[in-house]
C-alpha cells in the first residue's frame, strides 16, 4: 500500500445508499438487454443516486429528470452515470468496487462534464464511500491517487460571473421552488431541457391554421457549432386565459467567443391569431429587477424582447396576463 | 472534552461563519461527517440506510441554524454532537419499524382472507422464468437508426471519412462494440469517434427518445 492510498482513506466519505436508490438501479438494470449491460446501469444508478443524496443533504439543487443517466434511451446507448447541477452543468459520477483502485471512464463521458467523482459502492454494507473528485480526465483509466477530497467539487459549483453569496441565494431559491434553471450555452451543444422543444414541433406545419411557422431548418446548418438556436415551450396561464395558451421562444446566437444574442417573443398558439391584449413579456435580472419589458396591444400577433449578455449571467423571463404568470430562470 | 469532540467543535464553528449553500460552509459539513459517520449508532436492518440519510440532511440543516419544519438548532451545551444525531437517527429507524410492522400485518391479514378461497389454482405459466427478450425500446430504436426516416442520419458525418451518424449508432446498439475496435476498423482515434457519437449522435438519440415519449 502506498502512501496516497493512505492518503485517499484521510478523505474518503462514507455516504448511505438507500432502499430508493436501490429500486431504481434494480429498475434501470432490468431495461437493459445483457447482464453485464444490466450490472453497469445497475452500478452506474447507485453512483449517481449516492452524490445525489450527498448534495441533497448540502442543499444543492439537482436534477435527476434530465440527467442522462435517469433518461432510458441515454443509458442504453452510453456508459453513463451524470448527474445535473442546476445551473451549473453535469457531473459524471463513476462507480468502483471495493476491490479496484483506478476507475474505467468511458470516451462517451469525456466531455461535456463540470467533473468526475468516484463512488465506490459496497452492497454488503449498503455504502457508497465518495473517494474524490477531478475535474478533468486524459484517459481511460482514472486511478484514485489522482483524486482531491470530494469537497474541491463546490468550487466548481458557482457559475463564474457571479459572486458566492448571490450564487447561494439563487441556489435556496431555485431549490425552493423546484424548478431547473434553463441553460442556454448547453442549448448550442444540443442538450436541452425537457418541455423545450423545437419551434417546428410545437407550431406543427401540416396545419395551415396555426399563427406561426418557421422554415424547416437546414441539416448542414444545424451541422457547424456557431449557429442560433431556437426553442419553443408551451404557457399555460390557466383560467384568464380559457383555452388560450401561448408559446414563449427563446433564440439564442452566438455573436462572439462571449457575447450571446437573445431573441423572446410570445405567440398565440392554437386557432389564435392574435395575443391576448394586455399579456406582457417581462425580463428580469439576477437580482429580479426589471430590466425590459414588452405589452401586447389589440390584434398583436407576437411580441417580442432582444438583448445580448455573457455566458454564466442569469436572468428570468415573466409572461403575465392580470394575476396570473409564469417564471423561467435561465442561465446564458 | 477529548480531542475529537474538541476537532468537531472548531469545525461546526467553521462551519456556522459562512452563510448557508456557500462553499466553505459545505466544505466543513462535509468535513465533519467524514469524521463521525462510523461513530454512529449502527444496527442491521433495512431501512437504516434510509434513516441515516435522513439523519445527515436534518444535520445539515440544523447544526447552524434551527430549520423551521425539522426542529431547534443544535445547542452544544445540551449534548455532543453524536448524542445528538443518535437521537434523531434512533428515532426515525423507530418510525421505519412502525411502518414495516404495519405493512406486515396488513399482508397477514390479506393472506388470511385468501385462503378462505378454495377455488384458486397456482397459474403455472406464470410461474415459470421469463425468456430474455429484447426491450421494446431497443427495438424501436434499432428500425429507427435502420429505416432513417427524416434521412438525418445518414448526413451527418465525420469529416473526412465514411463515418455516418447512422453507422456510429448501429455499431454502439447493445450489443456495443468496444470504442477499441472501432477505432481500429474506422482507422481513427478513440477520441473522435467519441466526441463525434457525444456531440451528435446522442443528441439525435435524446431528441428521438423525447418525440417517442420516454422521458
Amino acid at each position: 500500500m502506498t502512501d496516497n492510498t493512505y492518503d485517499i482513506q484521510d478523505f474518503a466519505l462514507t455516504l448511505p445508499i438507500t432502499q430508493e436508490a436501490r429500486r431504481t438501479a434494480e429498475q434501470f438494470a432490468r431495461e437493459q438487454l445483457t447482464p453485464e449491460k444490466a450490472e453497469q446501469v445497475r452500478l452506474n444508478t447507485l453512483a449517481v443516486s449516492a452524490v445525489n443524496n450527498y448534495f441533497q443533504m448540502m442543499d444543492v439543487p439537482t436534477n435527476l429528470e434530465v440527467s442522462d443517466s435517469w433518461n432510458p434511451v441515454m443509458r442504453m446507448f452510453s456508459d453513463v452515470a451524470d448527474l445535473e447541477v442546476v445551473g451549473v452543468g453535469r457531473l459524471e459520477c463513476r462507480p468502483l468496487l471495493v476491490s479496484e483502485s483506478s476507475c474505467h471512464i468511458p470516451p462517451e463521458v469525456w466531455e461535456e462534464r463540470i467533473g468526475y467523482i468516484l463512488v465506490q459502492i459496497d452492497e454488503s454494507s449498503l455504502e457508497a464511500t465518495v473517494l474524490g473528485f477531478t475535474q478533468k480526465v486524459a484517459t481511460e483509466e482514472l486511478s484514485i491517487s489522482e483524486l482531491t477530497p470530494i469537497e474541491d467539487v463546490f468550487d466548481c459549483l458557482q457559475p463564474m460571473t457571479i459572486g458566492e453569496a448571490t450564487a447561494a441565494a439563487i441556489a435556496a431559491t431555485t431549490a425552493a421552488v423546484q424548478k431547473t434553471r434553463v441553460n442556454l450555452s448547453q442549448w448550442l451543444e444540443e442538450v436541452v431541457e425537457t418541455g423545450w422543444q423545437t419551434v417546428d414541433a410545437l407550431f406543427n406545419p401540416a396545419e395551415p391554421e396555426f399563427a406561426y411557422r418557421f422554415r424547416k431548418r437546414d441539416i448542414l446548418e444545424k451541422d457547424t457549432i456557431e449557429v442560433a438556436v431556437k426553442r419553443a415551450k408551451l404557457i399555460d396561464l390557466g383560467m384568464q386565459l380559457a383555452s388560450h395558451r401561448v408559446a414563449l421562444i427563446v433564440e439564442l446566437t452566438p455573436e462572439s467567443e462571449q457575447k450571446r444574442d437573445i431573441l423572446l417573443q410570445v405567440h398565440p398558439t392554437g386557432k389564435e391569431t392574435y395575443l391576448p391584449p394586455q399579456l406582457q413579456l417581462i425580463v428580469l435580472d439576477e437580482s429580479g429587477l426589471v430590466f425590459l419589458d414588452a405589452q401586447a396591444r389589440n390584434e398583436d400577433n407576437y411580441i417580442q424582447l432582444q438583448f445580448c449578455g455573457l455566458p454564466g449571467e442569469l436572468f428570468s423571463v415573466q409572461v403575465a396576463l392580470g394575476d396570473a404568470s409564469i417564471l423561467e430562470d435561465f442561465v446564458i | 472534552m477529548n480531542s475529537l469532540e474538541e476537532r468537531l467543535r472548531q469545525l461546526v464553528e467553521e462551519a456556522c461563519r459562512y452563510p448557508p449553500g456557500s462553499s466553505q460552509r459545505r466544505k466543513n459539513l462535509t468535513k465533519i461527517i467524514r469524521l463521525i459517520s462510523k461513530k454512529l449508532w449502527y444496527e442491521y436492518t433495512p431501512y437504516y440506510q434510509d434513516a441515516l440519510q435522513q439523519t445527515w440532511v436534518y444535520f445539515c440543516q440544523n447544526i447552524c441554524e434551527g430549520k423551521n419544519n425539522t426542529g431547534k438548532a443544535y445547542d452544544p451545551d445540551r449534548a455532543t454532537i453524536i448524542t445528538w444525531l443518535n437521537y434523531y437517527l434512533k428515532r426515525r429507524l423507530q418510525d421505519f419499524r412502525i411502518e414495516a410492522q404495519k405493512e406486515r400485518d396488513k399482508t397477514v391479514t390479506t393472506k388470511i382472507e385468501s385462503l378462505g378461497d378454495a377455488n384458486q389454482t397456482t397459474d403455472l405459466v406464470e410461474a415459470l422464468p421469463a425468456e430474455p427478450e429484447v426491450p421494446p425500446l431497443l427495438e424501436q430504436l434499432s428500425k429507427w437508426v435502420q429505416t432513417d426516416p427524416d434521412g438525418e442520419l445518414s448526413q451527418i458525418q465525420i469529416k473526412g471519412s465514411q463515418v455516418t451518424a447512422q453507422i456510429l449508432i448501429q455499431r454502439r446498439l447493445p450489443p456495443e462494440e468496444s470504442w477499441k475496435d472501432l477505432a481500429a476498423e474506422f482507422g481513427l482515434p478513440i477520441s473522435t469517434l467519441s466526441s463525434f457519437y457525444q456531440r451528435k449522435c446522442l443528441p439525435l438519440l435524446r431528441k428521438f427518445g423525447e418525440s417517442e415519449g420516454y422521458l
